[in-house]
């Protein structure tokens, strides 16, 4: 045995003095301080509540963060991406804002996507072609600052030019969604929260699986059940390849009710003038009988 | 007495490129069919500047001198007017200036204070309250003299001539002249020298041949070399849009569109000796920054026939720039634009944003062609393809307020959130009695919904179309929105089409 192994280190002799790291930080160095293994909720960190609750709980900070690049990898493109990101970009249109689309796999649907609460005259598809032009828009797009939400489709980038498009989004206001293969899962990344999006078996959950944020791993993907409700009525409670499900009719109108409870409704439901003047008549009425 | 302001315009030697190029090259504005030669363009920009606060802009020897008595009240008082003034002289490219009682007297301070320090400023009377009773006249015009009497003899237009003649003399200062005898100095000097010191003093009448904006802006450069690539004209092409935003802003209005052309030093024959090309906004702008990086833009798709020798920058179409309400917080640049939800509630935020998004599609529409950078409106219309109308954004952006656009009428039937360009045609799986397959086999949710329309819609030979649509459930792609076509019972091709799917 060697001397150096018995005898007692200064940091050791420190420890056996009791002298550990505080268990808790005081309060203005807690706020500063993220430590690995929690959540980061740092304050100054604007974020817009994703629409989906379950999410919510999982995304640092309680929501999609502005100023900053969150990187979405599916393995499909045109799946899911409207049902994970049409709450929180409703928000962001019935408060006036823009959102522009960056080449996107397919023609959005407007009045699909309206009845969502995204209109019409909010959204501006940018058709570039060639990835090189993908990335310019996008970063015009950012460097502009008055864009609300900029969601780009970029199949091919590379680390570095991430890591560009993740420094000129510290200066954007907004939100930013980049889509990407999901193969892309190994690569580095830039962007501080990543996903894996894909599609479970009927009746299609949304399936979130968080690859990167600032807090601890995620342990299971979540399943987000999220469907408009139109579109809940119509589907049957089951589908096995055994048995073909019956057809259920598509006549009678669907209630153009807008999904979940969190989304902003599409047309605010304003009492008509008349039921004002009726009220106003009553509220008179009351006043001279009390 | 009156209020007046003098501005110096500084020289542009902080940027040592431009001093060079300045130099050399040769920039002419037609004013009343004369052209200004190049020393007193800046003086020139910087008067059309002044004139959206006052009409009285004069310009005396290479300064602006204004006369802002009467625009006080509509700028919210003397101090808030001469903050203004200063501001916007300040940033664009005045470097000393003053206020005074006179306008003579201003621009003596005015050239005192540059040479005393650059930048600074000397104040004629410490913003007080000027009236019109003969009180405060004179005690305004006893201030002023005690303010322009220790100057030195170069500072005044009038006396700096006499200056070596008057030192020898023994006078220092505009004191020690004044000081002298009227009848010897208007012998010796000429009445000149006298009617300017008085007019400084404040003890005569000054005349002044205001300053007009020319109704047409047309402005020409000389290049100091031949320019062969279009993109390098882009340099001596802001020059030009300096004196053109001046001239913006003197108008209080903004372009829509204005035109370069280009005169070539050497063509061939068979080539016209010029070129033009229009630039055009989707909304109207005085923005310095802003034109410059649209003609950048503009300027990489332009080919040059032949090196260029000159150029030239005209104005084709104007609209008066709506007076919009200052904000009543001032808010740093970068919130005013905010995208923050939270940032949008004030007009004036919302028209900064608006402003902002235009710029940004004028210049994606520049690079990419206006018919990529696309935004919809709705229509009412039962076939899939038809219920949605693309358009430049631009265009539908800057013809259509936000706030006007008429609620679109949607049908209750579920919608797809994308839409496929051509419906894809879907093969069958021939087990299992003919069903359609997209990654899986698809089974059938819901359905049929019957679209028969397009009748009337003579455009396209296929327009009528007649679908049954329905619901439909692949095992690794979601939910879809399919069609069955209508066939004869011979037709062996498959019925089934993809048309959209609910992402």
């Amino acid at each position: 045995m060697t001397p150096s192994a018995t005898a007692p280190t200064a940091l050791t002799r420190r420890m056996d003095a009791g002298l550990h790291w505080p268990e808790r930080l005081p309060e203005h160095l807690a706020q500063v301080v993220w430590r690995g293994d929690a959540m980061a909720n740092r304050v100054d960190d604007t974020v817009i509540a994703s629409g989906h609750a379950a999410l919510d709980a999982e995304l640092p900070g309680g929501g999609w963060p502005c100023q900053s690049m969150t990187e979405i990898l599916h393995a499909q493109s045109a799946q899911a991406e409207w049902r994970l990101l049409a709450p929180a970009l409703a928000q962001v249109v019935a408060l006036g804002g823009c959102v522009l689309l960056i080449a996107p796999p397919h023609a959005p649907h407007l009045p699909g996507l309206h009845r969502e609460g995204l209109r019409d005259d909010r959204l501006i598809r940018i058709e570039a072609q060639t990835p090189a032009e993908r990335l310019w828009a996008t970063e015009q797009a950012l460097k502009a600052g008055c864009v609300s939400a900029v969601l780009s489709w970029l199949p091919q980038v590379r680390p570095e030019q991430l890591r560009r498009l993740h420094a000129h989004a510290g200066r954007h206001p907004g939100l930013l969604f980049v889509f990407r293969p999901l193969r892309m899962q190994a690569d580095s990344s830039a962007a501080p929260l990543r996903l894996a999006l894909g599609l479970g078996a009927y009746p299609h959950p949304l399936q979130v699986q968080i690859i990167k944020r600032r807090g601890p791993a995620m342990a299971q993907p979540l399943s987000l059940p999220h469907w408009s409700a139109g579109l809940l009525k119509l589907m049957p409670a089951e589908v096995t390849p055994s048995s073909p499900p019956q057809l259920r009719p598509l006549s009678p109108p669907v209630a153009p009710t807008p999904i979940s409870a969190s989304v902003i409704p599409v047309t605010a439901t304003e009492p008509s003038p008349h039921h004002v003047a009726l009220d106003r008549l009553a509220a008179r009425e009351s006043g001279i009988l009390s | 007495m009156s209020h007046w302001i003098a501005l110096l315009p500084g020289s542009q030697a902080s940027c040592p490129e431009a001093s060079a190029f300045q130099v050399t090259a040769q920039i002419s504005i037609q004013t009343d069919g004369q052209a200004v030669a190049q020393p007193a363009i800046d003086a020139l920009r910087l008067g059309w500047r002044m004139l959206q606060f006052t009409p009285r802009v004069a310009l005396l020897e290479d300064a602006v001198v204004l006369e802002v008595q009467a625009s006080e009240r509509l700028f919210g008082g003397p101090q808030a007017l001469r903050e203004r003034v200063v501001g916007e002289a300040l940033a664009h490219g005045a470097q000393a200036w003053a206020h005074a009682g006179s306008g003579l007297a201003a621009l003596a301070l005015a050239r005192a204070a540059s040479q005393l320090n650059q930048g600074s400023h000397l104040d004629g009377d410490d913003g007080k309250t000027l009236d019109d009773s003969d009180e405060e006249d004179e005690v305004a015009q006893t201030y002023l003299a005690e303010r322009l009497d220790p100057l030195p003899l170069d500072v005044l237009p009038g006396v700096t001539a006499h200056a070596p003649t008057l030192a020898r003399l023994g006078c220092r200062s505009l004191a020690d002249v004044r000081a002298l005898p009227r009848g010897g100095l208007s012998r010796r000097f000429g009445a000149g020298l006298l009617q300017t010191l008085d007019q400084a003093y404040g003890e005569r009448p000054e005349a002044f041949e205001w300053l007009t904006l020319p109704p047409v802006f047309d402005a020409r450069l000389e290049l100091p070399g031949r320019v062969e690539s279009a993109p390098a004209l882009l340099f001596a092409a802001k020059r030009l849009l300096k004196p053109l935003c001046a001239w913006l802003a003197g108008r209080q209005a903004a372009a829509l569109a204005f035109t370069l052309r280009w005169q070539h030093d050497w063509h061939r024959r068979d080539t016209s000796s010029e070129g033009e090309w229009t630039v055009r906004l989707g909304s109207p702008s005085r923005d310095e920054t802003r034109l410059s990086r649209l003609l950048a833009e503009h300027l990489q798709h332009i080919q040059l026939a032949a090196p260029v020798g000159d150029i030239s920058l005209h104005v084709d179409e104007i609209e008066p720039l709506p007076l919009c309400s200052q904000q009543l917080f001032h808010e740093h640049r970068e919130d005013q634009l905010s995208a923050r939800p939270d940032a949008l509630l004030t007009p004036a935020a919302q028209r900064a944003q608006r402003d902002a998004l235009l710029a940004l599609l004028d210049k994606l529409s520049v690079r990419l062609g206006e018919d990529r950078v696309l935004q919809a409106r709705i229509q009412a219309d039962h076939r899939l393809e038809h219920t949605q109308c693309w358009q430049p954004a631009a265009q539908a952006l800057s013809k259509l307020p936000a706030d006007k656009a008429k609620p679109a009428q949607i049908s209750d039937m579920p919608q797809p959130a994308w839409v496929l360009a051509e419906p894809l045609l879907l093969a069958m799986d021939s087990q299992r009695g003919g069903q359609p397959v997209y990654q899986g086999r698809l089974n059938l949710l819901a359905g049929p919904h019957r679209i028969e329309a397009g009748w009337w819609d003579a455009r396209t030979g296929h327009a009528r179309v007649t679908r049954d649509y329905y619901l439909a459930s692949s095992a690794h792609a979601g939910l879809l929105w399919v069609f069955k076509v209508q066939q004869r019972p011979d037709d062996t091709r498959s019925p089934w089409y993809l048309h959209g799917f609910f992402a």
